[in-house]
């Protein structure tokens, strides 16, 4: 797959994990909010909760009360209430204790209703009772001493058992108003008091189950623990959401950071090809430059000389001068030539290889020296290596081999040729010997060596020639090659 | 000392079991204005008789002023609570079957001696009206008048029958003393126990309480108690206890309307509630504090 399209799919990857990651996240910041308002909502009915037992407490202990706060606290708890229930989604679990609670709210308002009307009679008639026995003291004095007694130990009980709440002693008072009820009191004024006694204690013993039933039942609904279990299932239902939610989207995080990371590499690796392949686009301009101006400058120079000798022939005196200037000017056409040739098999993309090079080298040299009895041997050694020799580096070997096998031919009075083209990724090693005469004074610095040297330094590479039994002409070039820069022949 | 003395003061005040009406209560004016109009509108009772005033006349009382015209089937009607300062109460009806306002204006269009009319003919009657329609409009944005729409208004203007300032209110901000008679009255209130039950905001509409509870009072079939919600015999003569307040204005007396005067009113719940006779020196102390609880019009209606 190409990178290009490696990189947009990645990115369309990331871009959808990230969207999948925002979400996700979201949704964790939505539990956890909507959480958060449930169980405010549930630490306000908790809030209301208490002042309701508070107010309850205080209307029932206090010598005055005011149900209207009662009252109002029942209003703002039904709405808190109905604003919590209106909330969605509640999950079943807590809509199941909700629905204990709203039981609790209803059964909570009807003991409240009937606690109301016990209070009010019992705190009533347990003020009036002591009162009265007070009223009889300073109305009758102690008079009778039975009588009294009776009443004091009623009052007794009473404060006892409106202070305890205790049902039970309510028992205690049946046996004493009985036998209030049936005492006999002769002053028409005295029975007249012990009925409204009689009445207020009466009501007293039949109300104050009401009052304390209610009450204790009251507390019974234990409307905090119901909430308080709301409350951890408030907290179990988040916990239960965030288990997937949270891991997910920490999961999501890394594959987007990752995708990131791959699609990042993949835009490093595509910017290095694409720097790589403006440099190999910029020496390959770079060569052909280099190409074309050298081979202008060849041409150029052959084209001069051929015109120039041609001139001399046509004024020559005689018909051996212009054999010679023929001679020269056929030598240097088949130069020009072979120059063209040279060129345009550099540029044939087909023949790039190192084979294709090594397979020329043979050919030509083969078929050059042996033409003039020359025996002819290559060697090669290729490995390690990347990429194509190139034209700059093809067209430059045949020329200073072309040269050095012109020399041999024309000089050496050699019998035999060795070639060898070693190469790896350090760099080519290019050679010619030869067993011929070797180089006579003044040849290692003729006009062939110099263009020789000079070729192969300018491809940054190192030219020997030494002589000892023939010559032997060594090219070291480094790979790659410096390109040369522009305009530079 | 000073401080001791302010500390006291602070706490003795908290501990008043009633509260004075607040001077003003937020309410919706336009909305309460429509209300106004329609609560004063013969056209929606059943036989265009009755408006919700002809039994609930907040200019004078809050109730039936005993002359308007009814017609013949709602002569038998029971003692009307009043509608002045209804917002307060803790339920509406005298055995607060309905919860709110709403729910209580919803119920008596359904009341054969009352309203007796239908949702559908109320919102027939009503879309009839162009000036109603109008009015309507300018509040809900809608062309149709909707039965929920009507008892909206009804309500909001219910809600601004409050009938603050009265001297007794006006006594527990501190701005006013009461007299010495008013000041006796009022203690008596307390310590005889009629506090226990007339406490709150509306020195009443708080809580249900029976009449009878020392002297038994002679209980009726088919009075509008909690028995007849309930049928426990407990609830029996069980009644949402009435406000005091405007109470000078609200005779003849008890949801049977047995005491025509207020004095015999309060001779009569002393003896069946407290099992105490009052002297006529307390009454007239009751009387004084009791006179001292009527607040002044509301301001919807100036």
């Amino acid at each position: 797959m190409k990178l290009q399209y490696k990189i947009s799919l990645t990115l369309a990857l990331a871009l959808v994990i990230g969207g999948m990651f925002f979400y996700f996240e979201k949704k964790v910041a939505d539990i956890v909010a909507s959480n958060a308002a449930l169980s405010g909502n549930v630490e306000k009915l908790e809030r209301l909760e208490k002042q309701l037992d508070y107010e309850l407490l205080q209307a029932s202990f206090f010598l005055y009360h005011n149900y209207d706060r009662l009252s109002n606290i029942q209003k703002e708890l039904s709405i808190e209430f109905d604003g919590f229930s209106a909330k969605e989604p509640l999950s079943p679990a807590v809509s199941e204790i909700l629905k204990e609670y709203d039981a609790g709210l209803t059964k909570k308002q009807k003991y409240i209703e009937l606690f109301q009307t016990a209070n009010s009679i019992i705190k009533n008639s347990s003020i009036y009772i002591p009162a009265l026995e007070v009223k009889y003291l300073e109305t009758f004095g102690e008079g009778d001493i039975e009588y009294f007694r009776l009443l004091s130990e009623i009052t007794s009980v009473i404060f006892l058992t409106k202070n305890s709440l205790d049902a039970d002693l309510v028992k205690a008072l049946k046996k004493p108003a009985l036998r209030l009820e049936k005492y006999e009191l002769k002053d028409r004024n005295k029975r007249g008091f012990n009925k409204v006694f009689l009445s207020h204690l009466k009501v007293f013993i039949d109300y104050f189950p009401y009052y304390s039933g209610s009450l204790l039942s009251l507390r019974d609904i234990n409307s905090l623990k119901t909430l308080q279990k709301i409350k951890t299932a408030l907290l179990e239902e988040r916990e239960k959401n965030l288990s997937f939610v949270k891991p997910l989207s920490r999961l999501l995080f890394l594959f987007f950071i990752a995708s990131i990371g791959i699609g990042f590499a993949f835009v490093v690796k595509a910017e290095r090809q694409r720097r790589k392949s403006f440099e190999a686009e910029k020496r390959h301009l770079d060569e052909k430059a280099w190409i074309l101006k050298d081979l202008h400058d060849g041409i150029g120079g052959t084209t001069a000389n051929i015109t120039m000798l041609a001139d001399m022939a046509k004024n020559a005196s005689s018909l051996e001068e212009v054999k010679k200037d023929l001679a020269l000017i056929s030598d240097l056409s088949r130069e020009g030539l072979s120059d063209i040739r040279s060129f345009l098999q550099s540029l044939d993309e087909g023949k790039t290889d190192w084979q294709s090079l090594i397979a020329d080298i043979r050919h030509f040299g083969s078929k050059l020296v042996e033409a003039h009895g020359i025996s002819f041997g290559m060697t090669d050694n290729i490995k390690d290596i990347k990429g194509p020799p190139g034209s700059l580096l093809r067209l430059n070997l045949f020329r200073i081999y072309r040269e050095a096998l012109n020399n041999i031919i024309k000089h050496s009075g050699a019998k035999s040729v060795a070639v060898a083209l070693n190469a790896n990724k350090e760099g080519v090693v290019f050679s010619v010997r030869d067993d011929g005469s070797g180089l006579t004074h003044g040849e290692g610095k003729g006009r062939g060596v110099s263009s020789m040297k000079a070729r192969t330094e300018k491809m940054g590479g190192v030219f020997t020639i030494t002589s000892d039994k023939g010559s032997f002409i060594n090219c070291e070039i480094p790979l790659p090659l410096k390109p040369p820069p522009s305009g530079r022949a | 000392m000073f401080f001791v003395n302010c500390v006291t003061a602070n706490v003795l005040s908290a501990a008043e079991p009633i509260d004075p009406i607040p001077k003003t209560l937020e309410y919706d004016k336009q909305l309460a204005n429509i209300g106004k109009l329609l609560f004063f509108d013969k056209e929606l009772s059943n036989d265009k008789v009755v408006s919700c005033a002809s039994c609930h006349d907040p200019y004078s009382g809050g109730g039936y002023d005993g002359k308007t015209f009814l017609g013949e089937h709602r002569k038998k009607r029971i003692k009307d609570a009043t509608v002045l300062n209804v917002v307060f109460n803790f339920r509406q009806f005298w055995n607060g079957r309905a919860k709110d306002l709403k729910e209580h204006a919803v119920m008596t269009m359904k009341i054969p001696i009352s309203m007796n009319i239908t949702k559908e003919e109320i919102e027939q009657r009503l879309n009839s009206s162009e000036s109603y329609r109008q009015m309507f409009r300018v509040v809900f944005k809608k062309d149709r008048i909707a039965f929920d729409d009507f008892i909206d208004a009804l309500v909001e203007f219910e809600k601004a029958l409050i009938t603050p300032d009265c001297k007794f209110d006006r006594y527990l901000r501190g701005e006013v003393l009461l007299s010495e008679e008013e000041q006796n009255g009022y203690d008596l209130f307390k310590k005889l126990g009629c506090v226990t039950c007339h406490n709150g905001v509306n020195i009443g509409g708080n809580s249900f309480q029976k009449i009878g509870v020392i002297n038994p009072y002679p209980w009726k079939e088919g009075v509008n108690d909690l028995f007849k919600l309930t049928k426990d015999p407990f609830d029996k003569n069980r009644f949402k206890v009435p406000s005091l307040r405007n109470i000078e204005l609200r005779a003849p007396y008890f949801h049977d309307k047995s005491a025509a005067k207020l004095e015999a009113a309060v001779k009569k719940m002393a003896f069946h509630n407290l099992g105490y006779t009052v002297n006529d020196a307390e009454v007239k102390r009751l009387v004084a504090f009791l006179k001292a609880l009527t607040g002044s019009r509301p301001a919807i209606l100036q």
